[in-house]
């Protein structure tokens, strides 16, 4: 299996002199194709900003990060904002969804974006694979956390992205709600042979996947490959 | 899946293409420098007549005043306000030019400034007109060319994907039609990689389930070729001769019960083997399954304990195939329990997944074997009774399903295998990413 992701010598530094953080300390790791990929560690570990990176959201001090065979931080900043549009698909402990839009506009999201018409049939499919067939129609505010964080995997999934990087995805979900999350995650990664990389700081959430990846002060500790699948 | 919209070319659906934002600004850019460039260039021309002019009327002042020095005072007050006075005047003026031969039908070189004037203009403007377009199509050239450039790269790459069999590199991120196009074509490349890797799998799987069958199946018929030529051998006793038979009837089912069930997991996972999916309630589907092992669990003196939420679950499902991995779950966890232990069958409903876990109180599963267990013939314990094809078929079963199978283990507190169903599975399969 060819590597989706490939981080090199990946390191950032906050600050000058006295003040300087390194949050990332020459990080390097692949993660083949539809890979489930769990990032643990306490805060400040220097996980976020590692997602962050590889998001194309922030950049590096040194080292490269590519995805799909693309030097990301080579690209232009315009070349990166579609790119990621098309390539990520990003969701956050905080769901991020936008307040003035319903469920099925708000997962039709990112097509919109590109002057794209959402296939009426897949986003259907889309909302029935979620369970929430009966609350297409609704806000982001009338629904429950669980439901929010649904239907920000769903906008997640519309593009086809070839990564889906979730930060902290059940951070502020119940435990019955984040095992939820994660089922479906594990459902996409097989579905539609994507590659999942999801931080978090709790351990029965990274137990579900295929490999964990361990970070303690900005360096990567130890990557274990998981027993749930051959 | 997502389609490109094809109809409704938006004023903001074009505008998002770099090109045309490019040929506006271009244009607009162009437009402000011809109004400004006009403009000085009247400026410069007015200056000049303006100058010419007053030389003329210098001359014509000189030579008047030179001939009537009576007619000093008046002379410029004559040439500069000339419109304030009596129409008549100009009528008398032009009765005596055109006596000299001075009207307008006169040769533009008598009036030197307006030779100057109309050489001057028509050059200037011929040739800064000209080089104007010139400049504009030149950078349209350009602007026009840009795209020309990005399909050729397309184009390269594509070609380059197709002879190296692997995805298109480079592709345009871009907003706009190319960058869609461009996102499409590479798209469709990752999708042919896709299905050819697949293909390759299937390959190779192919090649594995027949080199498992022939390894399967040698040994049993090794024995039973033994048994056989015993059993025709004269001095083998009668009651030896009953001993062989009964060990060639059990070589015999278990060889059927390893065809039957190889073939059951090729059919799956070559995708040859269509599920037939009813709504039913699962607890229907658990109970066809436990029915034939409660005569196992009794005779091993294992509880056989199922829980299920009050209201029920019903899933659209294969009951007979799921039943059948149900039922490879359960003689698992059985094989495994010790006397006196108990199975427990929990199935559990959340908002989207319906859970079906089946936990035994056996040893456990080492941690070392545990990544292995759903590969076939993996045996991690001698304690199992079949030859290691139970999970991987119950794997393949529950995959079928769109739904996954997990196992956790802690040695000394037994084992759980979880499958997970999806309660809302579209009604057309969703195409897989294989799917042309």
């Amino acid at each position: 299996m060819n590597s989706i992701i490939e981080i090199d010598k990946l390191s950032k530094t906050y600050g000058k002199d006295s003040t300087k953080v390194e949050a990332l300390r020459e990080v390097g790791f692949d993660v083949a194709q539809g890979e489930f990929v769990a990032i643990v560690g306490s805060s400040g570990s220097g996980k976020s900003t590692l997602l962050h990176m590889l998001g194309g959201l922030d950049h590096p001090t040194s080292g490269t990060v590519r995805i799909d065979g693309e030097n990301l931080y080579a690209l232009k900043e315009r070349e990166r904002a579609v790119f990621r549009r098309r390539k990520i698909g990003f969701i956050f402990q905080s769901f991020n969804l936008i307040p003035v839009l319903n469920v099925e506009e708000n997962i039709g999201l990112p097509l919109l974006l590109d002057h794209r018409q959402p296939d009426k049939e897949y986003v259907r499919d889309l909302i029935r694979t979620l369970g929430l067939e009966e609350r297409r129609k609704h806000l982001p505010s009338e629904l429950s956390g669980g439901q929010q964080q649904r239907v920000a995997i769903g906008r997640a999934l519309a593009y086809r992205p070839a990564i889906v990087l979730a930060d902290e995805p059940t951070g502020n979900l119940d435990s019955a709600n984040s095992r939820e999350v994660m089922e479906l995650l594990k459902l996409a990664v097989r579905q539609y042979h994507q590659t999942v990389v999801v931080i978090s700081h709790d351990m029965n959430i990274a137990a579900e996947a295929d490999r964990v990846l361990r970070m303690q002060d900005g360096r990567l500790v130890s990557d274990t490959r998981g027993g749930n699948r051959e | 899946m997502e389609r490109i919209n094809g109809t409704g070319r938006s004023f903001g659906r074009r505008w998002r293409n770099p090109g045309i934002r490019r040929l506006v600004a271009l244009c607009m850019g162009m437009a402000v420098l011809l109004i400004l460039l006009a403009w000085a260039y009247g400026q410069y021309e007015g200056e000049r007549l303006k100058r010419e002019w007053l030389a003329r009327d210098e001359r014509l002042i000189g030579s008047l005043a030179a001939a009537h020095p009576e007619l000093v005072s008046e002379l410029p007050r004559l040439l500069v306000r000339a419109e304030q006075d009596d129409p008549e005047f100009r009528k008398l003026g032009q009765q005596i030019s055109s006596r000299y031969g001075l009207n307008e039908a006169t040769d533009d070189a008598i009036f030197p400034v307006v030779e100057r004037f109309r050489g001057e203009l028509g050059l200037t403007l011929g040739i800064g007109l000209g080089l104007f377009m010139l400049l504009l199509s030149l950078l349209l050239l350009r602007l026009f060319d840009n795209p020309y450039r990005h399909i050729n790269r397309l184009a390269v790459s594509l070609e380059n994907s197709i002879k190296q069999h692997a995805p298109m590199d480079k592709p345009l991120y871009e907003d706009g039609e190319l960058g869609l196009l461009s996102h499409s074509v590479q798209e469709l490349s990752i999708r042919l990689q896709e299905t050819i890797a697949q293909l390759r799998r299937e390959k190779s799987l192919l090649k594995d389930t027949v080199a498992d069958i022939s390894h399967q199946l040698k040994t049993p018929l090794t024995s039973l070729a033994i048994y056989v030529e015993l059993l025709q051998d004269p001095r083998t006793s009668a009651e030896d001769g009953r001993e062989f038979l009964e060990t060639c009837r059990r070589e015999l089912e278990r060889m059927e019960w390893l065809i039957l069930t190889l073939l059951k997991i090729a059919r799956l996972e070559a995708e040859a083997l269509e599920l037939a999916p009813i709504r039913a309630p699962l607890q229907d589907t658990i109970e066809l399954a436990l029915e034939p092992l409660r005569g196992m669990a009794e005779l091993r003196r294992v509880e056989l304990q199922v829980e299920e939420p009050a209201e029920g679950i019903s899933l659209a499902h294969d009951p007979r195939w799921l039943s059948e991995a149900l039922a490879n779950l359960i003689k698992n966890a059985i094989e495994h329990s010790p006397v006196d232990g108990r199975v427990s069958i929990r199935t559990e409903r959340t908002p989207m997944f319906a859970h079906i876990s089946v936990r035994d109180q056996g040893a456990g599963i080492d941690e070392q074997h545990l990544p292995h267990i759903f590969k076939k013939f993996y045996q991690s314990s001698p304690a199992g009774s079949g030859v290691g094809l139970g999970l991987p078929l119950a794997k393949s079963i529950v995959e079928k399903h769109e739904g996954h199978l997990s196992a956790s283990s802690r040695p000394g507190e037994g084992t759980a295998f979880t499958v997970t169903l999806p309660l809302h599975r579209p009604s057309s399969s969703a195409p897989s990413l294989t799917d042309l």
